[in-house]
């Protein structure tokens, strides 16, 4: 203490500078950080014991269960019955094992498989290319996923005779297969329908702001199957009558509008935080209205609702498995069909095709969740940099 | 009105008026800058200096009277508003650079695409412009990272970069600390002495006095009294003016 600076009577002048110190170890340094997070006082304590508590009993329960054992091997439900195999048995792989490529295609023909498989790895090529920041051209990578690839899509699995691919039947088709299909179709129709969504609910033109509000309120109102029983249903009846629908294009048409409505108030949130002051001045700079747009708003906005799309993106994923109610077979629709088989009959099987579905699900929802985090902390430090 | 003599307006207001919603905020405007003039606007909070500025560039619609920039009049049409907005630079109180692009490319952006230069062309515009302003070695950087009066000078070089005949400027100095005033006014009072057309905002009466050709004083929405900067201090003749004036000069 400074008697001089806390003397009210007296004139200070300082003499020399303070240099900088580094802080004391109580506040600094590892072990500080560990107690900081984990005990920074009674209550807090508690619960991070309590915490504790609940993984040393949940880890080894579902280690056990996961891995030591379950039965990996076995050519029916006989090798998953503890009667039979004489120990107690928890996930029986073995039945997974024996479906998988049921899993993956469904009823899509043997001979043929060799097209998903192409699809997948299309597929794989075109998301690789655009989630890889640092790929080159990634301007084509949007072009080859968004276009090329469901052209490309639409001529392997349903076949173009023309080219000596034989026609294959959507009602074949299952599985991964139809999952990923209308995932895909779903995302790749609601980010940009949800962006023109937002954009005319904006708008200066009564009529087009109108429409959207309008579309985008219906659709968000309805309940998600009854949009599929309404896709279903009434599709046909609005198409002239020598035109028919697909069974699987009716609930495609359905979920991808039903999640460009939840798309586009995601967007809007984005472009409502955005100053008007941005506009104006790209405006001022002599852009059109469309490349203010798209110069300046839009890239802010996107930046700042990243969170909220993949958050859509993730409900959009999880929701396919309701298009098992109007007859396709996807994924969970398969694993149900799977457990059902006589030969598969055994107590540990269903357990284990949902422990299975819900593995995959979590896998590629956590996968996009993750993704997301790293993509904004990436925006984060470019903001500033 | 009686015609200006010499050479076309740079910036011809007649008979201007604008409401926002019932709220007559421009009344009668007539005004005539000439090419390479530099006119200084002041006035009261809320007396519709902003809004006489951004009728310039259509940023907001006049209800009634002609505006003529650079020999283009605004009908109120989109072309005709492009048409003046490629030759109308503009800066703007809070700055308004775009954040998610870096400095260069704040300046390249015009260039780009609207005068639909090259690449490697609008990139040598625009470091030819932020040297001007004297921050070429920052443009890399994020408007973020740059501090008020940087950010003010980059806002600048940016509508430079048009190559613009007429630079509107609304309070361009009020949201800097004051140590950052003086390196944005020493920029303004080169692009004055330069020749380009300024039409600016300010309670800078210092740089008023020193570069301005005449000096605008706006009340309620009117112009109230125009003159050359040693009259419009020394011998104010309007009431309104002369209140003001022994406000905000104490
Ligand atoms: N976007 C707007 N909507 C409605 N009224 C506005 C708007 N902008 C400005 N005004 C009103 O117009 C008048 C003039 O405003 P402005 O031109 O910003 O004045 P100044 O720049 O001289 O402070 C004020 O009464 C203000 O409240
Ligand atoms: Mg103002």
């Amino acid at each position: 203490m400074n008697p001089d600076t806390m003397n009210p009577d007296k004139r200070f002048v300082r003499e020399s500078m303070i240099p900088p110190a580094p802080p004391p170890r109580r506040i600094s340094g590892p072990l500080a950080r560990i107690r900081a997070t984990l005990f920074p006082d009674l209550a807090n304590g508690l619960v991070t014991l309590a915490i504790l508590a609940a993984l040393v009993w949940l880890v080894p329960a579902a280690f056990r269960f996961l891995v030591v054992e379950a039965v990996w091997t076995g050519a029916s439900g006989e090798a998953c019955r503890p009667e039979v195999v004489g120990h107690p048995v928890g996930a029986c792989w073995a039945f997974i094992g024996d479906k998988i490529n049921y899993l993956a295609y469904g009823s899509y023909p043997t001979a043929e498989r060799w097209r998903p498989n192409l699809f997948f790895g299309l597929l794989a090529f075109g998301v690789a290319w655009m989630l890889w920041l640092g790929a080159p051209k990634r301007t084509w990578g949007a072009v080859y996923l968004f276009l090329v690839v469901p052209v490309l899509a639409y001529v392997l699995l349903a076949g173009a005779p023309a080219l000596g691919l034989v026609s294959v039947a959507t009602a074949l088709w299952g599985g991964l297969l139809v999952t990923v299909v209308v995932s895909g179709v779903g995302i790749v129709a609601a980010l940009p329908l949800g962006i023109l969504l937002a954009l005319g609910r904006r708008s200066d033109w009564p009529v087009v702001r109108i429409l959207c509000i309008g579309f985008i309120e219906f659709w968000r109102g309805v309940p998600l199957i009854t949009v599929l029983f309404m896709a279903n249903v009434m599709l046909p009846l609005f198409l002239p009558g020598d035109l028919t629908v697909d069974r699987l294009v009716r609930p495609l048409v359905g979920i991808a509008l039903f999640a460009s409505a939840y798309m586009a108030e995601v967007v809007r949130g984005g472009l409502q935080a955005i100053p008007a002051g941005q506009r104006q001045a790209a405006l001022a700079l002599g852009l059109t209205p469309f490349q203010a747009t798209r110069a300046v708003v839009l890239p802010q906005a996107l930046k700042i609702v990243v969170p909220g799309i993949v958050n859509t993106l993730i409900g959009l994923f999880k929701d396919t498995t309701l298009v098992a109610i109007v007859g396709l077979a996807d994924f969970v629709r398969v694993l149900e069909a799977a457990r059902a088989d006589p030969r598969w009959s055994a107590p540990a099987v269903p357990v284990t095709a949902y422990v299975f579905a819900a593995l995959f699900y979590f896998a590629v929802c956590f996968g996009m969740a993750r993704y997301a985090g790293f993509i904004e902390r990436r925006l984060a430090a470019g903001a500033v940099r | 009105m009686i015609p200006p003599a010499g050479p076309m307006p740079a910036v011809e207001f007649s008979g201007v008026h604008a409401w926002f919603g019932t709220t007559h905020v421009l009344r009668a405007i007539d005004l005539a800058v000439a090419p390479g003039e530099t006119v200084v606007i002041c006035g009261p909070s809320g007396s519709g200096k902003s809004t006489l500025i951004r009728t310039v560039n259509g940023l907001v619609a006049h209800g009634a009277g002609t505006i003529r920039v650079a020999g283009v009049t605004l009908d109120g049409g989109a072309k005709a508003a492009d048409a003046v907005r490629a030759r109308v630079g503009m800066v703007f109180q809070g700055f308004n650079l775009f954040p998610h692009l870096t400095v260069l490319e704040n300046c390249t952006l015009a260039p780009l695409h609207v005068r639909r230069v090259g690449l490697a062309a609008a990139r040598a515009l625009a470091l030819g412009h932020l040297d001007r302003v004297g921050l070429a070695d920052l443009a890399g950087r994020r408007p973020a990272e740059l501090s008020g009066g940087q950010q003010q000078r980059v806002a600048i070089a940016r509508a430079l970069s048009l190559e613009p005949d007429v630079m509107l400027l609304d309070e361009p100095t009020s949201a800097l600390d004051p140590e950052m005033v003086g390196e944005v006014l020493a920029v303004l009072t080169d692009l004055a002495r330069g020749g380009t057309t300024l039409l600016c905002v300010t309670h800078e009466m210092g740089f008023a006095r020193a570069v301005a050709d005449r000096v605008v004083f706006m009340d309620e929405g009117q112009i109230v009294e125009i003159a050359p900067p040693e009259a419009f201090f020394d011998q104010p003749r309007h009431p309104r003016t002369r209140a003001f004036l022994s406000r905000i000069l104490g």
